[in-house]
C-alpha cells in the first residue's frame, strides 16, 4: 500500500539526518554574533591592551595619590576617604587588579599567538613589555599575586607568587621583549607596529627604551636589598629614554560629550568632582613645607597653576585652591562637596554648616552655564591630558638618586635638574620660567645644597599620581628616621605625616606606615585558600602595614 | 486520491445508516440512585443512531440491523457499553468516573499507563479541576494541588510570570523549571527576554513578564500530568532533568457534537500593601544642622496638627477587572474526531494603565483509516501586555521603579499632582540635575510604558500505523514558534541618565523557533497469559533557534513622538542582534514487563548528543529502572484495605550546557583609544561535560474502605553533579566569570498525599485531598574555594539570592553587624552603635520553605458544588527589600519610633587600653542610625514566614436537567462564582509573602523570597457562566 511508503519517508529523513551527518548537524556552537578569542589579529588587539593596561596603571596611580597625600577628597565614608586614612580595603584595591588581569593581561597570550602567525615580532615585543610592566606594577603594590598560574586554563584558583619571584621573571621577560623589538619584521603578513600602537605611534625605539627604562625602575626598587646593583641600574638607564620624545606618554584624546569617558584622561575620570589636593602637595609647589631650605622658602614653582586648580569669584578674579591638611582634623569632617548655583551666582556646599569649604577646588575643569569658571582644572585632569607611563624625567631622577648614593654629587645635581626640566618641558612650561626657576634658590645649585630629600620631592611632583610614588615613599621610608618615627630633620618627604584620621586598627603604632595594598575582593571572596597559603597574615588588618619583599 | 478522501473524512467524517428495531430503557446514577437526564445513548460504531435521555432518564431508540452494542455516556460518568442481544428494555446504572481518572495516567511521550504499573510518582489534574478556579496562567493552576510542586507567582500584575519548581532545583545556575509538553510537543516556557540590560537597561526585575506557558488556553486542556522526577521523565532526556508537565488537550468525543460556551467577569484588588509611617514629612537632618528639603526621604519634621497626611499609596492602586470568553465545538465518529476552540481574555491591572489581553484558537483533529491514524493539533495565541517599571526601573538608567515611588513618596506631598499646567512633568527636585530627579509613579505609568506583544503558533502533525496487533509505529513532527515584540519607552523629561533625558525608545523582537521530530516504535506482547512485555524504541531531534533583534533610539528630535524609532538622528540610533541555535539528537528505549496486575518493572535508556557541548563530550547515556508491586493482589480480599502498592525507582539524567559556553568571546570593537578587541570577562571552557542527576525514589500507595481513604507517600533523593556554572572567579584567571563543571546539589524530600471521601450520600458528597511536601536543597563542592554563588538580577538592598557551598541552595547572602568570636556585638566605643565589616557575603537566611502543601475540598450537594483550596507554607525566609528601602527613606512604619532610645550590649575597643571591653550603651534610633547601622544588618529585613491562604474558593450551580430540557438546545448550564486569595493569614510584615522580585525568568535558585517593589498581589472574585449546547 502506498501509505506505507509515505510513512517510510520520515524514517529515512531521520536516519539520514541523524547518523552520518550527526556531528556536522550539531556543530552550531560558535556564536554567529561575536567573534571568539582566536579571531583578532595582533594589530586589532594591541590598542585595547595598551588602553586597558593604562587604565589599571593610572587608576592605581590615583589610589597611590590618595594614599601618598598628593590627593584628598570630600568627606564621605567611602573608598577614596579610606585611602586617605591609609585603609586600603578589599574593594578599593579591586580595580587595578581587575583592570590588569581581566581587561589587559589575559589578552597578552592571544596577542602573541596571533602575532606569531603574522610574524609580527614588534607586537610580540610590545606585548611582553606590557606584560612585564603590568605584573611588576601589581607586585610593587600588592606584594604577592598569581604569576605562574595566572591565565592558566586548567585552574580557577591560581596560586599566588611572591614579589621576589615575579621580579625574577620580569627582568628576563623585558630582555625577551627587547630581543623581539630589535628583530626585523620581514614577513609580508606582519603589520607595522604603527597600526596598533597607540602609545608610541609605532616607534620601535621608544618601546626598546621603555623596556630598558622599566629595567632601571625595577632594579632601582631593590635599593634596600643587599642584591641592589647600582651599576645595573645605570646600565639600563643608558639605554632608557634620554629625551621627552623618547618617553612613553599616552595621549588621551577625549573631546566627546560627557556621556562617555572611555578616551578621557584617567585622572579626569578617576578624580571626578570629589577629589581635592592636599596641603603637602601644594606646599611642595610653593616651597612652604616644613624643613624646606631657608633660601627656597616661599618660592613658587612655575608648574603651580597647571597642577593646582583655581576658581573664579563673582568679581571675576581667580583664587587658587587650598590644600587639605591631612594632619589637621579636617579630613574627619570635611571638606564638604559643593556645587555652583547659577541662579544665585554662588557656590553652595552640600553640608551648609561647612560653607567655607569651597576653597578646596575640584580637579576637573568646569565652567558653569553662566560662564563662571568653577574650576580651571589641572594638567593631569584635562580632557585630552597625558598619561606619563615612563618618562625621561623619571629616568633622570633615578640617575640622581643612584649617583647621590654613589656620592657622585655633581652628576646627581645635573640629573636632578634635568629631571625637573624634563617634567616642566613635558608640561610645556615656558622656557624662561623653567630657566629662571632652575637657576633660582628654590632648586639646589651646588652639590653641597643637594639632598636626597630635594631629589625625591621633585620626583614626587614629576611623577604626580604615578604608582611609582608609593614605591619611592616606602624605599625612602616616608619622612622617618631609622626608628620608623616621623623626623623632619632627617626624613626625606618632609611634612609627610600620619593623617589625623589614620586607620589605627591597621596602623596601631606611630612607626606603622602603609606598606602594601590589601588583597582584592575577588581573591578574598573566590580564592581565599590560595591567598592564605601565600600569606597567613593576609586576613589580618595589619597586613597592609607589612612590608613587601624589597621593602624589608 | 486516497489522501484527498482521507482529508475529506478528516474534517467531515460523519456517516449515516438506516434503522429497524425499537428499544427503550432508563439511565440512573448508581451512586445516588437518581435518574440521569440528557445522557447520550447510541449504537456502537454508528453514532448517527443515538438519542439522549429525557427528564425521567428514559430513552427510546430505533436500531438498525446488525446493532450489537449500546454505548451510554454522560459527562462525569464512566461510559458504559451494553450488549443488545434480544433485549428491548435496558436498566442502566452509570458510575461516576473519578476512579477511572485515577487509574490511567499520561506518562512520558504521551503514553497512557495504568497508575499501578508506575514505579514513580505522577500526579494528574483534570479539566474540571482547572476550571473550578480558572487562572489564565496554567502554571498557577498547579499550585497547592500537587505534592512536591512549588509554584511562585511573581505578583499581581496581569500577565505576570509564575515559576514552577518540582522537588527543588537541580541546577545551580540554570533554569530549574520543568519541561512543558503539549500534545507531544515540548514547548518553551521561558519568561521575558532574559537580560538585555547592557542594551536598554531591561532586566528580569525591571518590569513584569509572562512565562510563555501562558499562551495555552486552560479551557483547551483535558489533563495535566506532572512527572516529578528523572525516572518519570527519563524518556524526554536532558530537557526534563527538572521534571516534566505533560499537557493533553481536548479531543472531540465519539457520538456527540457539543458546543460549549463560557463567559467570566472578574474583579481584583490589592490584597496587602506595606505599612507606611504617617507622622513625619519630607526632609532630612542627615549630617546637617538645618533641614535639608531637597530629598526623597521623610526624615523631616513631624506633621503639625491640621496638616494633610496624604494617602498616596492607597490612592494609587485601582480595582482591576477582566472579561474572559471561550467557545468550543467538538465532535467525533468512530474513526475521527475534532475539537475547535476560540478564547478571548481582557484584563486590567491594579496598577493603573496596565493590562493584559490574550486571544487563542485551537484545532485538534484526528482520523483513523485502516491501520493508520493521522492527526494534528494546531493552536495560535496572541497576547498583549502593558506593564510598568518595577524594582529599580531600567538598569543603569539612574531612574526608578514605580513602586519605589509609591512606597517612598513623602506624605506631605500630593503624589497625584504630577504634571505642570503645560503638561510637562512636575519635578520633585527642580533645582537639581534631571538625572537626580525622582520620577513620580504616575509619570512612570503614563509616560514610560513597557509593553509586549506575542504571537505564537504551536502545532504538531502525527501519523501512526498499527503494523500488527503487537507493533505500533508513531511519528510526530512538532513545531513551536513565537515572536514577542518588547517595547520600552522613556519619555523626554524623565529623571534618567543624560543620554536618555530627551527620550529613549527600545524595541526588541525575540523570535523563538523550535522543530521537534519524534519517531517511536512500540512492541507489545502477552506471554503465557500472565506476562505482559512491551518495548519502545524512539529517536528524536530538536532544533531550537532563538533570535533577538534590538533597536534603540535616544534623544528624540520631535519630543512627543516616543514610539517612532526613526525619530532620532543617526548617531542616536543603536541596534544589536543575538542568535542562539541549539540542537539535540536523542535515541531512547523503554522496556516494560508486567506480571498479572501485580508486579511491574520498567527500564529505560537514552543517549543524547547535544550541540552545546564540546565534540568529545557531546554524547552521553543514562538509564533508569523502576518497579512496583501491588501487594493487595496477594492478600485476601477485605473490607478495610482496598489497595496497596509499593514502588521504587532509580534514574540518571544528563543536562547539557547553555549555548556558546565552549569558547571565549570578545569585547569590541572597543570605544577606548584605537578601538580593537579584548577577551570578554566571561571565560569559555572547551572541555565542558554534561551535568548529571541521579535520582532515587521510593513510594507507597494504600487505599482503605472501598477506596474512600487513600494515602500516597514518596521519598526521594536526587543528586545533581558536575554542575555547569559560571561562578565569579579569581581575576587572575583572566576572567570575572568562567564556565566550569563543579559542585553538586542534592535534594532530599518527602511527599504525602491523602485523598478521602468522608461523606458520600445520594445527595451529598465531600471529597478532600491534602498534599504536603518537604524538600531540602543542599549544595556541595562549589568550584575551588568559592563559598558562594549569586543569582544575577536578584540583588536588592544589601542582600542577594545566593547558594552556599556546603549549605543552602536557596540561601540569602547579606551583611551583618560585626560580632566577636563569642558572638557578642562589636560596638563602636565612641558612639555605642553596632559596627560592620562591610562584607555582604554572610549567609543570612534560607529561602526554602520547610513544608508546603495544599488542602483541596470539594463538596457537592445535588447540583451545587463548593470547592476550596487552602495552601500553606511553613518556614523559609523572605528578604523584605521594600522594607529596607522604606526604612532608609524614613517611610517605614517602623521609623515612627525615630529618636527613641535603644540599648546595645556587646564589646567595644577601648582606645586607651587597646582592649575589648564588655559594654552596654544606650543610643538614639535617629535618622543616622536607621540610614546606616540599622541597614547594615540584613537580619532586620529577613523574616521566617508561614502562611495559610484561601487560595481559591468556588461555588458552582448546575441548572437542573428538568429545567434544561424545557429550553431546547441547551444540554448543560452552570453558574460559577469563585474567589481568590480572599483570606491570607501570615506572620510576614510586608506585602503578600508569595514573592519573587525578578519573576520566573531567573535561573539558579531564582528570585523566590526576595521582595522588592513589585506589583502587589491581588485578591478577587470571578463570576462565570458555562453553557453546553
Amino acid at each position: 500500500m502506498n501509505m506505507k511508503k509515505i510513512y517510510y519517508i520520515p524514517v529515512l529523513i531521520m536516519t539520514l539526518l541523524s547518523f552520518p551527518s550527526c556531528n556536522d548537524w550539531l556543530d552550531v556552537n560558535d556564536n554567529p554574533d561575536s567573534a571568539n578569542s582566536t579571531v583578532p589579529t595582533a594589530e586589532q588587539r594591541l590598542p585595547s591592551l595598551i588602553a586597558q593596561f593604562a587604565d589599571g596603571y593610572e587608576s592605581a596611580g590615583t589610589r597611590v595619590g590618595l594614599l601618598c597625600q598628593q590627593l584628598s577628597c570630600v568627606y564621605a565614608v567611602n573608598n577614596n576617604w579610606n585611602w586617605t586614612r591609609w585603609n586600603s580595603t578589599a574593594s578599593s584595591v579591586a580595580w587595578p587588579w581587575q583592570a590588569w588581569y581581566v581587561n589587559a593581561g589575559v589578552n597578552v597570550d592571544p596577542l602573541i599567538a596571533a602575532a606569531e602567525e603574522q610574524g609580527a615580532f614588534h607586537y610580540i615585543g610590545a606585548a611582553k613589555v606590557i606584560k612585564a610592566m603590568g605584573f611588576a606594577t601589581l607586585a610593587d603594590l600588592y606584594g604577592m599575586l598569581p604569576y605562574k598560574q595566572a591565565f592558566d586554563e586548567s585552574t580557577y584558583t591560581p596560586e599566588f607568587d611572591d614579589c621576589e619571584y615575579i621580579y625574577s621573571q620580569i627582568i628576563p621577560l623585558l630582555d625577551e621583549a627587547i630581543t623581539y623589538l630589535e628583530m626585523d619584521q620581514t614577513s609580508k603578513l606582519a603589520p607595522a607596529l604603527s597600526e596598533g600602537d597607540i602609545l608610541n605611534g609605532g616607534n620601535v625605539d621608544n618601546w626598546i627604551r621603555l623596556a630598558y627604562g622599566l629595567k632601571a625602575r625595577y632594579l632601582n626598587h631593590l635599593s634596600k636589598q643587599t642584591s641592589y646593583d647600582p651599576a645595573a641600574v645605570l646600565a639600563a638607564l643608558a639605554k632608557a629614554p634620554q629625551t621627552n620624545a623618547q618617553s612613553s606618554i599616552l595621549q588621551y584624546v577625549d573631546e566627546s560629550p560627557a556621556t562617555t569617558t572611555s578616551q578621557a584622561s584617567l585622572q579626569y575620570v578617576n578624580t571626578g568632582t570629589t577629589v581635592r589636593l592636599t596641603k603637602l602637595y601644594i606646599d611642595y609647589l610653593k616651597n612652604t613645607y616644613p624643613g624646606v631650605p631657608a633660601a627656597a622658602q616661599g618660592i613658587i614653582d612655575p608648574r603651580i597653576d597647571l597642577l593646582v586648580p583655581s576658581y573664579q569669584k563673582a568679581d571675576g578674579t581667580y583664587v587658587r585652591s587650598e590644600g587639605v591638611d591631612m594632619s589637621s582634623d579636617l579630613p574627619s569632617k570635611g571638606p564638604s562637596a559643593y556645587t555652583y548655583n547659577v541662579a544665585k551666582g554662588t557656590y553652595v556646599t552640600s553640608n551648609t554648616s561647612r560653607s567655607g569649604d569651597t576653597i578646596y577646588v575640584q580637579l576637573r575643569k568646569l565652567t558653569a552655564t553662566d560662564g563662571r569658571v568653577v574650576s580651571t582644572g589641572t594638567w593631569y585632569t584635562d580632557r585630552g591630558g597625558k598619561g606619563l607611563l615612563l618618562t625621561n624625567a623619571e629616568m633622570k631622577f633615578i640617575e640622581a638618586e643612584v649617583k647621590f648614593r654613589q656620592n657622585d654629587k655633581a652628576a646627581a645635581l645635573t640629573a636632578y635638574k634635568a629631571g625637573i626640566r624634563a617634567h616642566m618641558e613635558i608640561m610645556s612650561v615656558p622656557a624662561a620660567a623653567i630657566d629662571s626657576y632652575l637657576s633660582g634658590p628654590a632648586v639646589a645649585q651646588t652639590t653641597g645644597d643637594l639632598t636626597m630629600s630635594l631629589i625625591m620631592i621633585q620626583k614626587y611632583i614629576a611623577l604626580s599620581y604615578s604608582p611609582e610614588i608609593f614605591s619611592d615613599l616606602r624605599r625612602m621610608n616616608f619622612c622617618c628616621d631609622a626608628s620608623g618615627n616621623y623626623n623632619e630633620a632627617t626624613g626625606v618627604y618632609k611634612g609627610f605625616k600620619r593623617p589625623s584620621h589614620v586607620y589605627t586598627i591597621a596602623y596601631p603604632s606611630e612607626t606603622n606606615w602603609p606598606r602594601r595594598f590589601a588583597v582584592p575582593s575577588y581573591e578574598v571572596n573566590y580564592n581565599i585558600d590560595m591567598v592564605q597559603a601565600a600569606d597567613a597574615d593576609a586576613a589580618e588588618a595589619t597586613y597592609i602595614s607589612k612590608p613587601i619583599w624589597w621593602d624589608k | 486520491m486516497k489522501q484527498a478522501i482521507l482529508v475529506t473524512l478528516f474534517f467531515l467524517g460523519f456517516v449515516s445508516f438506516t434503522y429497524a428495531q425499537k428499544i427503550t430503557g432508563k439511565v440512573t446514577d448508581k451512586s445516588t440512585g437518581e435518574t440521569v437526564i440528557a445522557a447520550t445513548v447510541y449504537v456502537k460504531g454508528n453514532t448517527s443512531t443515538g438519542t439522549v435521555t429525557d427528564m425521567d432518564g428514559n430513552f427510546s431508540l430505533n436500531l438498525s440491523q446488525g446493532a450489537k452494542v449500546l454505548v451510554i455516556s454522560y459527562m462525569g460518568m464512566q461510559t458504559q457499553e451494553v450488549p443488545i442481544g434480544n433485549k428491548t428494555w435496558f436498566e442502566i446504572q452509570l458510575v461516576p468516573d473519578s476512579r477511572q481518572i485515577e487509574e490511567v495516567m499520561v506518562t512520558a511521550m504521551g503514553i497512557k499507563r495504568e497508575k499501578k504499573a508506575l514505579g514513580y510518582a505522577v500526579q494528574e489534574l483534570k479539566s474540571d479541576e482547572l476550571m473550578k478556579h480558572k487562572d489564565p496562567n496554567v502554571v498557577n493552576s498547579l499550585g497547592g494541588k500537587i505534592a512536591g510542586v512549588n509554584v511562585t507567582n511573581s505578583g499581581g500584575a496581569p500577565g505576570s510570570s509564575s515559576s514552577i519548581i518540582i522537588r527543588g532545583g537541580t541546577s545551580l545556575a540554570r533554569d530549574n523549571q520543568p519541561l512543558f509538553v503539549i500534545d507531544g510537543v515540548p514547548i518553551d516556557n521561558s519568561t521575558g527576554q532574559g537580560d538585555n540590560s547592557s542594551f536598554d537597561g531591561s532586566t528580569n526585575s525591571s518590569t513584569t513578564n509572562s512565562n510563555r506557558a501562558m499562551d495555552i488556553n486552560p479551557e483547551d486542556i483535558e489533563s495535566i500530568s506532572v512527572l516529578k522526577g528523572p525516572a518519570a521523565a527519563a524518556l524526554y532526556g536532558l530537557r526534563a532533568a527538572a521534571g516534566a508537565v505533560i499537557i493533553t488537550t481536548k479531543k472531540g468525543q465519539e457520538g456527540q457534537v457539543a458546543v460549549n460556551f463560557s463567559s467570566r467577569y472578574s474583579t481584583n484588588w490589592v490584597n496587602r500593601l506595606p505599612k507606611q509611617q504617617d507622622l513625619y514629612k519630607q526632609g532630612s537632618y542627615y549630617k546637617s544642622t538645618s533641614l535639608i528639603t531637597q530629598t526623597m526621604t521623610s526624615w523631616g519634621d513631624a506633621f503639625a496638627a491640621g496638616e494633610t497626611v496624604n494617602n498616596n499609596m492607597d490612592d494609587f492602586f485601582q480595582t482591576a477587572s477582566g472579561f474572559d470568553n471561550n467557545v468550543s465545538v467538538s465532535g467525533g465518529t468512530k474513526t475521527g474526531n475534532f475539537f475547535l476552540s476560540a478564547s478571548n481574555l481582557d484584563q486590567t491591572g491594579v496598577v493603573p494603565t496596565t493590562d493584559f489581553s490574550k486571544t487563542t484558537f485551537r484545532f485538534n483533529g484526528e482520523q483513523r483509516y485502516g491501520i493508520f491514524t493521522f492527526g494534528s493539533n494546531v493552536s495560535y495565541a496572541e497576547s498583549n501586555t502593558t506593564k510598568t517599571l518595577t524594582g529599580s526601573g531600567l538598569w543603569g538608567s539612574s531612574g526608578n521603579g514605580y513602586m519605589e515611588g509609591v512606597t517612598l513618596w513623602p506624605r506631605s506631598d500630593y503624589m497625584k499632582d504630577y504634571l505642570n499646567e503645560d503638561g510637562t512633568k512636575k519635578r520633585m527636585f527642580p533645582n537639581q540635575d534631571l538625572v537626580d530627579d525622582f520620577d513620580n509613579p504616575y509619570w512612570l505609568i503614563n509616560y514610560n510604558p513597557q509593553t509586549d506583544k506575542t504571537q505564537r503558533w504551536i502545532a504538531s502533525i502525527y501519523a501512526g500505523v498499527k503494523v500488527t496487533d503487537w507493533m505500533d509505529v508513531n511519528y510526530r513532527l512538532g513545531y513551536d514558534s513565537y515572536l514577542t515584540k518588547y517595547q520600552s519607552v522613556t519619555y523626554p523629561g524623565s529623571g534618567v541618565k543624560e543620554a536618555w533625558q530627551k527620550g529613549m525608545l527600545s524595541q526588541s523582537d525575540r523570535s523563538y523557533n523550535y522543530i521537534n521530530s519524534n519517531l517511536m516504535v512500540s512492541l507489545h506482547k502477552v506471554f503465557f497469559n500472565d506476562w505482559d512485555a512491551s518495548l519502545l524504541l524512539g529517536h528524536s531531534t530538536d532544533d531550537t533557534k532563538l533570535t533577538s533583534n534590538s533597536r534603540r533610539s535616544e534623544q528624540f528630535v520631535i519630543p512627543g513622538r516616543v514610539t517612532d524609532i526613526n525619530n532620532a538622528t543617526q548617531e542616536n540610533q543603536y541596534f544589536s542582534q543575538s542568535n542562539q541555535n541549539k540542537r539535540l539528537i536523542g535515541v531512547y528505549g523503554d522496556f516494560r514487563l508486567a506480571y498479572k496486575s501485580m508486579a511491574f518493572f520498567s527500564m529505560t535508556g537514552r543517549n543524547d548528543w547535544s550541540s552545546t557541548l564540546p565534540q568529545q563530550n557531546r554524547s552521553f547515556f543514562y538509564p533508569s529502572f523502576s518497579g512496583s508491586f501491588v501487594f493487595t493482589e496477594v492478600l485476601p480480599e477485605n473490607t478495610i484495605l482496598s489497595y496497596g502498592k509499593v514502588r521504587a525507582s532509580v534514574a540518571e539524567v544528563g543536562k547539557d550546557a547553555s549555548v556558546y559556553q565552549t569558547n571565549t568571546y570578545l569585547f569590541g570593537p572597543e570605544t577606548t583609544i584605537g578601538g580593537g578587541f579584548r577577551n570578554s570577562w566571561t571565560g569559555g571552557n572547551s572541555d565542558l561535560k554534561p551535568e548529571s542527576t541521579i535520582s532515587k525514589e521510593y513510594g507507597a500507595e494504600v487505599r482503605f474502605f472501598n477506596n474512600r481513604l487513600g494515602f500516597d507517600f514518596a521519598y526521594y533523593d536526587n543528586t545533581s553533579k558536575n554542575q555547569i556554572v559560571q561562578p565569579r572567579v579569581s581575576n587572575a584567571t583572566g576572567y570575572i566569570l568562567k564556565s566550569v563543571n563543579a559542585g553538586e546539589i542534592s535534594n532530599k524530600g518527602v511527599e504525602l498525599t491523602i485523598n478521602a471521601t468522608p461523606v458520600q450520600t445520594k445527595k451529598f458528597k465531600w471529597d478532600v485531598m491534602l498534599n504536603m511536601s518537604h524538600n531540602k536543597g543542599y549544595v556541595d563542592g562549589l568550584p575551588g574555594s568559592i563559598p558562594i554563588l549569586y543569582v544575577t538580577d536578584v540583588q536588592v538592598g544589601n542582600a542577594k539570592a545566593a547558594s552556599f557551598d556546603k549549605g543552602d541552595f536557596m540561601g540569602l547572602s547579606g551583611q551583618e553587624w560585626a560580632t566577636d568570636e563569642a558572638g557578642n556585638l562589636i560596638l563602636d566605643w565612641k558612639t555605642g552603635y553596632p559596627t560592620t565589616d562591610g562584607l555582604q557575603t554572610k549567609q543570612v537566611g534560607n529561602r526554602e520553605a520547610s513544608l508546603i502543601g495544599g488542602l483541596n475540598n470539594s463538596l457537592t450537594y445535588k447540583n451545587l458544588n463548593l470547592s476550596f483550596l487552602l495552601d500553606f507554607r511553613l518556614g523559609g525566609d523572605i528578604y523584605n527589600g521594600t522594607e529596607y528601602l522604606m526604612t532608609s527613606y524614613g517611610m517605614s512604619e517602623l521609623t515612627e519610633n525615630r529618636g527613641d532610645k535603644t540599648t546595645f550590649t556587646g564589646v567595644a575597643l577601648n582606645p586607651e587600653t587597646k582592649e575589648y571591653e564588655a559594654v552596654t550603651r544606650e543610643v538614639s534610633m535617629n535618622e543616622e542610625y536607621y540610614r546606616t547601622q540599622y541597614l547594615w544588618n540584613s537580619h532586620n529585613f529577613i523574616e521566617e514566614v508561614n502562611w495559610l491562604r484561601l487560595r481559591s474558593v468556588s461555588l458552582s450551580y448546575s441548572l437542573p436537567k428538568e429545567f434544561l430540557t424545557k429550553l431546547k438546545y441547551i444540554k448543560q448550564a452552570s453558574l460559577n462564582v469563585s474567589g481568590s486569595n480572599l483570606i491570607l493569614l501570615t506572620n510576614y510584615s510586608g506585602m503578600d509573602p508569595e514573592v519573587s522580585a525578578a519573576g520566573a525568568g531567573v535561573t539558579g535558585s531564582g528570585s523566590t523570597g526576595i521582595d522588592y517593589c513589585g506589583v502587589p498581589s491581588t485578591a478577587g472574585f470571578t463570576f462565570g457562566v458555562n453553557l453546553t449546547f
